[in-house]
């Protein structure tokens, strides 16, 4: 970071209406609605009434914000149109290290006559050297080349090779869907607390694996008997229980593998029977005994499974954080996925196990 | 033992998989310990009470309900049979008006152009396409590879019948074909509307996955053509409701043979329950291996086919008018009135209603809100006299108080006369007329509905009576968030109210108090099934733990008693009693003079007999 370099950039998709009249990204509609949001997020202090100011005005509010405000494309597309500057011809595609976007009716090639506007947003950035980018929308996304599908991408830190970026919904998205405006604000406040330092920041995690029957009761008569909570999660394929993890703290946690697809093969963990009988029989313990205490996610799904197919009966639950997601905010989603991204300084984990195992939990 | 970080993910399989659910335990331990800071006292009640309930819900998914098989195979296939004539039915219409024509010939004008051929030589069926020579068809495919292949989609696509679970090809017949200039689907099939329509149908369009507003032909989207649809055969919506109403009727019949055909575990339904709906609603669904389906999805004529096992009986407690009291309650704790408390406990709200909106019939002397106020719920043969009334045919075969339940349950959640006369094919000017009367008598409902807006656009959330907090993310100026917000207290106090009941009754079952299985949560009513003997125990005490009395307190200090009663059924199977239903659910009065007539054969007898 340079000594004048700001700690936050966002960037839009292409101007509208308004902002081709002032030459100036975010005066309109969508501008208005960023201003109000991040100033929820606590990015400043400023008040901004509910209903639309102009967009002189609201020029004038930005003049006093901190941070720039950056489009992929500085021009206005007929109809407000993003896919006008792209082509689903190959032939007629910039030379640009950017994969196509992926938008309603397939993939898209940037048009080579726009590239520079790319080139003048990377330059811009590389300029800037901010701590953080937020890339509002699945255009900014694409043009970071993160891909497009901002509902995977939002709210989950990644390194681009202009710094780390935080996407969230472009404010247009969010005045067609207000809905979406909360994530979106969920977003931002990560956003505040990202923009602090330029470094992807993620806590180190110790996953145990790959036990023998002796490390799992050591693990716990060290760490799992004397945890005040432990978090279970159950994993399944071919109706059948696959592998159980335990976590004793946010840190550290054990793996219990039964089977794993391996080139396409399904293998066996345990050595024989017997073993993956003690090793079950260490399960049983662990959900059966009065503590401590455990927490699921998906009360419904963990104890049924292990319930009908191993006849163990989880008597100790105490939590379940898809319960207490829906009492916290019922309009909100319930996945770990989602509820990582808005708690989590974590990078995006839910995409390991699709190349391993397809019928998931 | 493997050791993995986190900051150095592996890369072979077994690693990647321990790294994947480890990170799973791992942020589930975090998210827990966040989402603990972030739930205020009134949230953690709510999320301590829902806790409690999942037992119950996992102990109702356990337990299940037998199929009557047999049953369930004969309703397949009347429902197969109902859903094969409604296709051909389609398949005809779709001939008569040349759909199918109209399609092939565009696609063969579109080719003989690419061919630079004569369109008369061209086939109009794939089957005409089949009987050409080969070396004709080489030499077309050669010509124009692209537009062969679309000339033969074409054919193949439009030589088939109407296929009504197809969103694509619905959305060409009505969007398109009977659709207007300006749709966005014409833009996309490259073809110009059939009559260039003024007066066509014009898309209705919702968000997709992907957040994208796009045509849609589902059944709020037909029931829109169906309503679009004027008297006037030069408008298109005259033509199209015909279509509209055969593929509504086929995806009812879908979603029937869809819980007909739901997979069974050793032949019980079982399926999942959960509190996951935003008003607290148990919403249900294929259970975590796949078996029953969604519990709250059974219509009346499916019910039959859950039944009991040799020896059992069954019972169902529907709690009466629910959502109508819990208004009711809501607005005397918020303003102490006590108008529309009275009348939901009058005996009959709906009759009452009549009798204030028609006044000139012959209604029962005193059958009025004044007597109501002085003397409590009106005697029973009053309540009879005037349902008597009440229920005499009135307008398009609807009764006075069929209408006056749709008219006042749309009036309490914010129905403006427009929609509440599209939705139940009531005139508007009728509407108006009984909003014009119900308002001004029940006042405080008018009033409760500005509280509720005021809420949402000053502090964005509610707090139901029972303490349950939901914010809004809609916008505040919304019709929609609005309508919504007003639903939302007496819904979910509704589902609070049984969820209480059925957490009641699930410890009493725990502590052998109540001899007795739980099985469904339908709504606003609970099942249960018991051993034939232990019926006069059994039902007494599920209906004391079901009418839980709370005392309210208005904002002036006065208390009332407040309770829901609740109607019980019994029966063998969860049908209705009917000549060829005898073992269906009747009425509760005490004593049952049946005996059970059919006993349906288990899972392995049914099964022998098929393979034998």
């Amino acid at each position: 970071m340079t000594a004048t370099s700001p700690q936050l950039v966002f960037i839009g998709e292409a101007w509208g209406e308004h902002e081709e009249l002032l030459n100036t990204p975010f005066v309109g509609p969508s501008g208005q609605e960023l201003y109000r949001m991040i100033g929820q997020a606590g990015l400043h202090d400023k008040t901004l009434p509910a209903y639309s100011i102009s967009p002189l005005m609201m020029r004038n509010k930005w003049k006093t914000f901190p941070y720039p405000r950056l489009n992929v494309f500085n021009l206005r597309p007929p109809d407000n149109e993003v896919l006008y500057f792209y082509t689903k011809n190959k032939e007629e595609a910039a030379d640009i290290e950017l994969t196509a976007l992926k938008a309603k009716a397939g993939l898209f090639y940037l048009k080579a006559e726009y590239a520079d506007h790319v080139r003048q947003l990377h330059e811009e950035l590389r300029k800037y050297k901010p701590n953080l980018i937020v890339p509002l929308g699945a255009t900014a996304c694409w043009a970071l080349g993160l891909g497009s599908e901002i509902r995977k991408l939002r709210g989950f830190v990644r390194q681009t090779p202009w710094g780390k970026a935080l996407p969230t919904w472009h404010p247009a998205a969010i005045l067609r869907h207000w809905p979406s405006r909360g994530t979106a604000v969920l977003d931002l406040i990560k956003a505040a607390r990202e923009m602090q330092f330029p470094e992807i920041r993620v806590p180190e995690r110790y996953i145990l694996t790959e036990p023998s029957v002796e490390d799992l009761w050591a693990w716990w008569d060290a760490h799992g008997k004397t945890s005040p909570l432990l978090a279970l999660d159950i994993e399944t394929a071919n109706g059948q229980i696959s592998e159980i993890s335990f976590a004793s703290d946010a840190n550290n946690a054990i793996h219990i593998p039964f089977f794993w697809k391996d080139s396409g093969r399904y293998k066996q963990y345990w050595p024989n029977s017997a073993t993956e009988e003690e090793a079950w029989k260490f399960v049983k313990h662990v959900c059966e005994c009065t503590t401590p205490k455990l927490v699921q996610n998906g009360i419904q799904f963990d104890c049924y499974w292990l319930a009908k197919v191993m006849n163990i009966v989880v008597r100790n639950v105490k939590e379940d954080t898809m319960v207490k997601a829906h009492c916290w905010q019922p309009e909100f989603e319930k996945s770990l996925s989602f509820l990582g991204s808005v708690f989590l300084d974590e990078m995006s984990w839910k995409g390991i196990r699709k190349d391993t195992m397809k019928d998931d939990s | 033992m493997r050791i993995i970080t986190t900051n150095a993910p592996p890369s072979d399989p077994l690693g990647k998989l321990a790294l994947y659910s480890g990170m799973d335990c791992l942020a589930l331990y975090e998210i827990n310990t966040a989402l603990d800071a972030e739930l205020m006292l009134a949230k953690r009640n709510t999320y301590e009470f829902e806790m409690d309930l999942q037992a119950a819900l996992l102990e109702m998914s356990f337990n299940g309900c037998p199929v009557d098989l047999a049953r369930r195979q004969m309703l397949s296939e009347q429902y197969n049979k109902k859903r094969k004539l409604f296709g051909n039915y389609l398949h005809q219409m779709c001939e008569a008006v040349g759909y199918y024509d109209f399609y092939k010939s565009h696609a063969r004008k579109k080719y003989a152009v690419a061919l630079e051929e004569d369109e008369e030589l061209l086939p109009l069926s794939w089957k005409g396409w089949l009987d050409l020579p080969l070396a004709t068809r080489k030499e077309w495919k050669k010509k124009d590879p692209t537009a062969t292949v679309v000339f033969q989609k074409a054919l193949k696509t439009f030589d088939a019948p109407f296929n009504a679970d197809s969103p694509a090809q619905k959305i060409q017949l009505f969007y398109h074909f009977f659709g207007h200039s300006g749709n966005a689907i014409s833009i996309a099939l490259g073809l110009p509307t059939y009559h260039n329509r003024t007066r066509g149908i014009t898309e209705h369009k919702t968000r997709n996955s992907n957040n994208v507003f796009t045509p849609s032909v589902d059944k709020e989207a037909l029931d829109k053509i169906l309503q679009q649809a004027e008297d006037d055969p030069r408008d298109a919506a005259y033509w199209a409701t015909l279509f509209a109403s055969c593929c509504l009727a086929i995806t009812e019949l879908t979603k029937d043979l869809g819980f007909l055909k739901c997979s069974l575990e050793n032949g019980y339904f079982r399926s999942k329950y959960g509190a996951v709906l935003k008003t607290g609603r148990l919403n249900s669904g294929k259970n975590a291996q796949g078996y029953g389906s969604n519990a709250q999805n059974i219509t009346p004529s499916l019910r039959s086919i859950l039944t009991t096992p040799a020896g059992w009986k069954l019972a169902t407690f529907d709690y009466e008018q629910i959502e109508s009291r819990c208004v009711g309650a809501i607005c005397f704790l918020l303003f102490g009135a006590t108008t529309y408390l009275n009348a939901t406990e009058s005996g009959d709200l709906h009759s009452l209603a009549c009798s204030l909106i028609w006044p000139a019939l012959p209604w029962p002397e005193n059958f009025n809100l004044r007597w109501l106020e002085q003397h409590g719920p009106f005697p029973e043969e009053m309540v009879l006299a005037a349902r008597k009334i009440a229920e005499e045919p009135f307008y398009r075969k609807k009764s006075r108080r069929a209408i006056s339940k749709v008219l006042g349950h749309g009036s309490n959640y914010l129905g403006k006369p427009t929609h509440l006369a599209k939705q139940t094919h009531i005139e508007t000017q009728l509407v108006e007329r009984y909003q014009q009367v119900y308002f001004p008598v029940f006042s405080e409902i008018p009033k409760w509905h500005a509280w509720v807006i005021e809420q949402i656009q000053t502090r964005g959330e509610l707090t139901t009576p029972f303490g349950r907090v939901r914010q809004f993310f809609g916008r505040p100026s919304d019709d929609a968030t609005i309508r919504e917000a007003v639903a939302h207290s007496p819904q979910s106090m509704a589902a609070d109210y049984t969820n209480t009941a059925l957490l009641s009754i699930h410890k009493a079952i725990l502590a052998g108090e109540i001899p007795a299985k739980l099985f469904l949560q339908k709504h606003d009513e609970i099942g249960v099934r018991y051993k034939e003997r232990e019926e006069a125990i059994v039902i007494p005490l599920i209906r004391n733990h079901m009418v839980q009395t709370i005392k309210l307190s208005s904002p002036s200090g006065v208390t009332r008693n407040w309770h829901i009663p609740v109607d019980t059924q019994h029966g063998w199977n969860l049908g209705q009693w009917a000549k060829d239903n005898p073992d269906g659910l009747i009425k509760y009065r005490g004593v049952d003079k049946r005996s059970r007539q059919v006993i349906p054969p288990s899972a392995m007898e049914t099964a022998r007999k098929l393979i034998f």
